[in-house]
């Protein structure tokens, strides 16, 4: 990806972004990932709509000008909804839904078996057994019990903005904890 | 371009368990998409919230007691049922061997080495009946000697005397035995030595016996030695050297041992050879 200025109609220089194929290719995984989470395609149709969209997108990568600071994302994002319209309407499919951290059948999706997750379940265990009650108490309710925040808060008797500060520093602080375990890793 | 959302681990959390309103879901996938960092925190809040999620009962569990996780590593051992049924009557055996084998060891380091011969449990039912033959008394140990010069043996037999004194005889040979090992001519360390073991078991005895002839070979006229050293004898059976030892310590006229080596004497003649 490169980065270069333009000058506007009103002749101000701005940042100009150009994308090549390399950075295309390097994007591979998050238009899975995305393809996944937005469209909900799982095994053969996935592979199929992340092959179709990458073709598409090293296609026509030369006609894209990320201008104004454009996240290059939408690049590909328009690209992807393309070709999941087009899979869709191949298929005879007309609905679809986010797919859902909720359904255990997604769990290939994270770990390569069950016991690899069971693995990281105790060692989560240990590590926020380290941490302070409130913490505890805020990720047991927004993250397994799945407490909207608000509902959360009440149950906690604290403010809901002093809940979402909570949050954020209880993830922070299990990031740490975490850090030096290869399964957290790049 | 900088991440917008560095450090918003909440926002990506939220973003995984599609908690984001739909207004802010495009913005931040267009944005995950062309970032390095926001892909790899995915990752890793995917791994974490689907783990708290699916496996919450057992991470947000209270922690177990000790008995407990006693019972969950038992459960776990990589033993057949068979093995574990087994295991119980094996930690039984185990202990008894362990029992059995502290009091061997016991015994035996209160045994002489190589235990009693034929030869010495013989002369322990004999010393049981020359028990009321012998007569092992306790000696006072007055203050060290005044011809003791080494300030350090002098300190050294001040400090045992008492122990001495109190009828710790074998703290007191132990002690002593230190003593000579570092001090060899000195008569009164060894003395000591030699009658505190004699009132210790029948291993000891001959080594009574070794300290108190080495007093007599440099100072024949030291009547407790020789009185004591006929103890000795009396104690082990062999009853000629006794004699010889009394009779010897008869001729020196010691006012104190004199009269009762000629007792003794008496007795041992009534005594058969």
């Amino acid at each position: 990806m490169l980065t270069q200025n333009f000058i506007d109609t009103a002749g101000q220089p701005r940042p100009l972004i150009m994308i090549d194929r390399d950075w295309i290719a390097s994007r591979r995984e998050a238009v899975k990932r995305y393809l996944w989470k937005k469209w909900n395609l799982n095994g053969d149709d996935l592979e199929d709509v992340l092959q179709e969209t990458m073709v598409a997108a090293l296609q026509s990568f030369s006609n894209y000008e990320g201008r104004n600071n454009a996240e290059p994302g939408t690049y590909l994002i328009g690209i992807a909804k393309n070709v999941v319209q087009s899979y869709f309407r191949r298929r005879d499919r007309h609905e679809h839904r986010r797919a859902s951290i909720d359904s255990a059948e997604n769990i290939g999706f994270f770990f390569p078996d069950e016991t690899e997750a069971e693995e990281l379940a105790g060692f989560l265990r240990e590590k926020i057994s380290k941490l302070p009650a409130n913490y505890v108490q805020v990720l047991r309710l927004i993250y397994y019990l799945d407490y909207k925040e608000r509902d959360a808060a009440a149950e906690m008797g604290i403010p809901v903005d002093k809940l979402y500060s909570l949050k954020s520093d209880a993830l922070k602080r299990l990031r740490k904890l975490c850090k030096d375990d290869p399964r957290f890793g790049p | 371009m900088s991440c917008t959302y560095q450090n918003r681990l909440d926002y990506i959390a939220d973003y995984v368990r599609g908690a984001l309103p739909e207004n802010e879901l495009e913005t931040f996938e267009a944005h995950y998409l062309g970032c390095d960092e926001c892909l790899a925190n995915i990752r890793v809040m995917e791994k974490t919230v689907f783990t708290m999620r699916h496996y919450g009962a057992t991470i947000f569990a209270p922690p177990i007691t000790w008995s407990e996780r006693l019972k969950i590593w038992w459960e776990e051992l990589p033993l057949s049922q068979q093995w574990k049924s087994a295991m119980p009557a094996f930690a039984t055996y185990l202990v008894i061997i362990g029992v059995l084998s502290t009091g061997y060891w016991w015994l035996k380091s209160s045994l002489p080495a190589g235990g009693f011969s034929h030869k010495e449990s013989g002369e322990i039912a004999t010393n049981a009946a020359n028990k009321s033959l012998a007569d092992v008394q306790h000696y006072g140990w007055t203050p060290p000697a005044s011809n003791t010069t080494d300030p350090e043996l002098v300190t050294r037999l001040a400090e045992i005397q008492p122990i001495y004194q109190a009828r710790n005889y074998r703290v007191a040979a132990d002690r002593l035995t230190a003593v000579v090992q570092k001090f060899p001519q000195s008569i009164e360390a060894r003395l000591f030595l030699g009658i505190s073991q004699l009132f210790l078991n029948h291993h000891h005895t001959n080594q009574a016996i070794q300290n108190l002839e080495i007093i007599i070979q440099s100072h024949s006229d030291h009547a407790a030695a020789r009185w004591y050293l006929a103890q000795g004898y009396i104690t082990k059976n062999r009853l000629d050297e006794a004699r010889q030892q009394l009779t010897a310590l008869k001729k020196q006229s010691d006012p104190s041992f004199g009269p009762q080596a000629e007792n003794l004497l008496a007795k041992l003649s009534n005594f058969k050879k």
